[in-house]
């Protein structure tokens, strides 16, 4: 379970200060999947480096399954080794094939073993990259470099996946191909994910859970409990969904009225 | 292909000509098959010298290699290290270093340590600034990944740092060559019998003026197969990408 | 000295680029910069001046404290204020002549490496042919230690000063040369194009253009010309003797007079530092859209 409790964080750049995340409370149970969306700028993609431990909080704790990050030091080394991280763009490293890319937190996390690798096969063969799994990245559509990054950072059975919006390169068809195959995949695992995303179809798609966040300093203005039957949730198309969907629009709405104000 | 050796081969061809044509004596200026004769023939004679200097230059070169990159590596992930070091390196990079030759084999004669020591230090400092140049230039994103899995600082650099900077460092290796290669000729001809530059006084001291070009040839051509496996050794590195 | 490798380099035999020589593309001074993603400390002022000043004064204390404590013998190690006497003391009439010898061979040797090495890589940029059968020459005679031919020039000349500048130049101009030709050739296509659609001669391109974009690549080849031909010089000195402040740093250690040679090496550094200096400063001064 991931819990920000207060979280604030201000960026400090020569002589001025910038106060990005502004008292942040966030709650995600486990296996459960929850998005969080906003504009541009307001501060998604702080919030996963924060609860990844690449960024350290002003203020605020983080606990993950009830260890509280220290704000001063480093967070517990296997704590954080049981989470995965997917990137907007996946920064495949272009000397290694794909297959060793996907297989790289093994090596890096020492996690040898059959077992391990042929988990990283299952998983190459489910996002459909198996003939290309010995090439190079090089050769790679958009859509297939981003479906191995989803893939590596799962590779190594991570209980938390952090998601910064893994498919807002990617066109609309492609990404909602993606969508589904992750929702898929996701339902195999029992992960808790934070999903970041400025698509709120995707965001009622995806979870279970969604956080809208408005800007200037970045906040969490309200939660919204998704709930879509099995067959409505792997459709955009139904009432239920639209009905969250404008909920969500009038909530940003509100806010983007109230920055005028 | 042919091109590369159209220059060469016609210099060649009219250095033999004119050397047979003029009748010049071999005491005086021998042509190139007179040379390639004494290459072969006082081959025995040379190989120990031949051993010394290739010895001492690739030695010194890997050393210099080792050290260069792993400082590198020990600047880039500590600023303590960076800010103490590397005013001298920049130092070292600007200055001829052969200077010290005289001195190092004041202190530890003739033999082998000065010159190796000479090399090191003449290569070194730009295959670290190259190297440190490279690491910096790495983006952002690529070390992500690493410090999202807690990487430790020996796995960010074989995983990420060192694939991402083969052009870079071997920038600096190359140069290093070239550097390395005239710290021990320098250093041969500073003092003592050992080694290709030394020979080569010694012949010219006897006006054996074939074996002298003899020796100059084995060292330029050392020099252009080292550069051009240098040259391969990274293309081969980089392969695909 | 030194920042991003981004120009491309020359010192490959067929031209591939693989990254600045000696990380130099035009943009760097002497002090490294740091580099984007880790945060200096401080101004550029203090890193580059009061940071390497404040440990330059401390390794002379630590210098004289050694040979203080230790109480090290002056034919071994000499102390810094020997050092500074001696060079105090002998600079005007020992050092200075051998001084001004090197400087005249360096400066000769590099001038003319900077003459030869342009006409060369002007020439070769105009035929791609030329340029594939000269650039593996030019290679060989950069990578050679030129100084190994020194013997050889003796026979032929004597102690004649031109063997000192030969040797100088036989390293440097192949260097300048290929740097200034990579500078060259290496145009964008889409802006050879647009240009030559705008009705552009060969030579306005040249001029407008192409001399432009090589700029940083050429003074990379300076510099580093500069770097080996204060190396070469004092090789020669070393090889030739007789005069030249590399014969007077030998000449001194074989009679162990180590604070005359610790002097001699403090000018021999610090001419190898003018020289980079200045031509990082004609740089700074030609080079000003970077």
């Amino acid at each position: 379970m991931i819990e920000l409790d207060k979280i604030s964080k201000r960026f400090r750049a020569r002589r001025e200060e910038f106060l990005a995340l502004s008292d942040i409370r966030l709650r995600v149970d486990d296996g459960e999947l929850a998005c969080v969306v906003g504009p541009s700028g307001c501060g998604k993609s702080t919030i996963i480096r924060i609860i990844s431990d690449i960024i350290k909080p002003t203020s605020g704790r983080v606990k993950v399954d009830g260890i509280t990050f220290d704000n001063s030091a480093p967070a517990p080394r296997e704590t954080i080794r049981r989470m995965g991280f997917v990137f907007q763009i996946p920064n495949l490293y272009p000397w290694l094939t794909v297959r060793e890319n996907i297989r790289l937190p093994l090596v890096v996390l020492g996690l040898k073993g059959r077992s391990w690798l042929d988990y990283a096969d299952y998983l190459i063969g489910r996002a459909d990259l198996s003939d290309q799994a010995d090439l190079r990245p090089q050769s790679l559509s958009q859509g297939m470099s981003q479906r191995a990054g989803v893939v590596r950072a799962m590779v190594h059975k991570p209980d938390i996946l952090l998601m910064d919006e893994p498919f807002g390169a990617l066109d609309e068809g492609t990404r909602e191909r993606m969508n589904l195959l992750f929702l898929d995949i996701w339902r195999e695992t029992g992960m808790s994910v934070v999903f970041i995303t400025h698509n709120i179809e995707e965001a009622v798609l995806l979870g279970q859970r969604v956080y809208v966040m408005a800007t200037g300093p970045g906040r969490i203005v309200e939660s919204v409990r998704v709930e879509l039957g099995e067959r409505e949730a792997r459709t955009v198309e139904g009432h239920l969904f639209a009905e969250y969907v404008s909920r969500l629009n009038g909530i940003i709405g509100n806010v983007e009225l109230e920055k005028t104000v | 292909m042919a091109e590369l050796l159209v220059i060469p081969g016609l210099a060649l061809a009219l250095w033999q000509i004119l050397v047979m044509a003029l009748d010049v004596p071999q005491w005086q200026l021998p042509g190139p098959w007179e040379i390639l004769t004494a290459m072969v023939e006082d081959f025995s004679s040379l190989r120990a010298h031949l051993l010394t200097t290739y010895g001492n230059v690739l030695m010194g070169f890997l050393l210099a290699v080792a050290l260069g990159t792993g400082l590198a590596l020990a600047i880039y992930f500590s600023s303590l290290v960076g800010l103490t070091l590397t005013p001298f390196i920049n130092i070292m990079c600007v200055v001829p270093v052969i200077t010290v030759v005289p001195l190092l084999m004041l202190w530890l004669g003739f033999g082998r340590e000065a010159k190796l020591i000479a090399v090191v230090a003449q290569s070194f400092p730009v295959i670290n600034l190259n190297a440190l140049s490279a690491f910096s230039n790495v983006a952002g994103p690529r070390l992500e990944l690493l410090r999202a899995l807690r990487a430790s600082r020996f796995q960010t650099a074989i995983h990420c740092l060192l694939p991402s900077s083969i052009p870079g460092i071997f920038t600096g290796v190359k140069l290093a060559a070239v550097l390395a290669l005239i710290a021990e000729v320098t250093g041969e001809i500073s003092g003592g019998d050992a080694g290709l530059g030394a020979q080569t006084i010694k012949y010219t001291q006897f006006l054996k003026m074939p074996q002298a070009f003899a020796c100059v040839f084995y060292v330029a051509a050392f020099g252009a197969i080292f550069y051009q496996s240098l040259g391969l050794i990274e293309r081969w590195l980089t392969r695909d990408h | 000295m030194l920042a991003e490798t981004d120009a491309p380099a020359a010192l490959a035999v067929d031209g591939k680029e693989t990254g600045g020589p000696m990380g130099l593309d035009g943009s760097g001074g002497l002090g490294a910069e740091k580099p984007s993603g880790k945060p200096g400390a401080g101004t550029v002022w203090q890193k580059r001046v009061a940071c390497p000043l404040v440990l330059l004064s401390l390794a002379i204390l630590a210098w004289q404290w050694c040979v203080t404590v230790f109480v090290l013998p002056p034919s071994v190690v000499p102390a810094p204020m020997a050092v500074a006497r001696a060079l105090r003391e002998n600079f005007a009439a020992v050092i200075l002549p051998d001084l001004l010898f090197t400087l005249r061979t360096i400066g000769g040797g590099y001038v003319i490496s900077i003459l030869a090495g342009f006409s060369l890589a002007a020439l070769c940029a105009q035929s791609k042919w030329l340029a594939r059968s000269v650039t593996p020459v030019a290679v060989v005679f950069m990578v050679m230690p030129n100084i190994i031919l020194i013997p050889i020039f003796m026979v032929f000349l004597g102690f004649s000063p031109l063997v000192r500048v030969i040797a100088v130049a036989l390293q440097c101009a192949p260097i300048i040369a290929l740097n200034t030709l990579a500078g060259f050739t290496d145009m964008e296509e889409s802006d050879r194009e647009s240009l030559v659609a705008h009705g552009c001669s060969k030579w306005q391109i040249f001029r407008k253009y192409t001399l432009y974009k090589a700029m940083p690549q050429i003074f990379a080849g300076l510099k580093l010309g500069s770097i080996i031909s204060i190396i070469v010089a004092l090789g020669a000195d070393f090889a030739m003797g007789k005069t030249g402040l590399g014969y007077r740093i030998k000449i001194s250690s074989s009679m162990v007079a180590l604070d005359m040679v610790f002097a001699t090496i403090i000018v021999a550094a610090l001419v190898g530092v003018a020289m980079f200096e200045i031509v990082s400063l004609v740089e700074k001064s030609v080079i000003v859209w970077k």
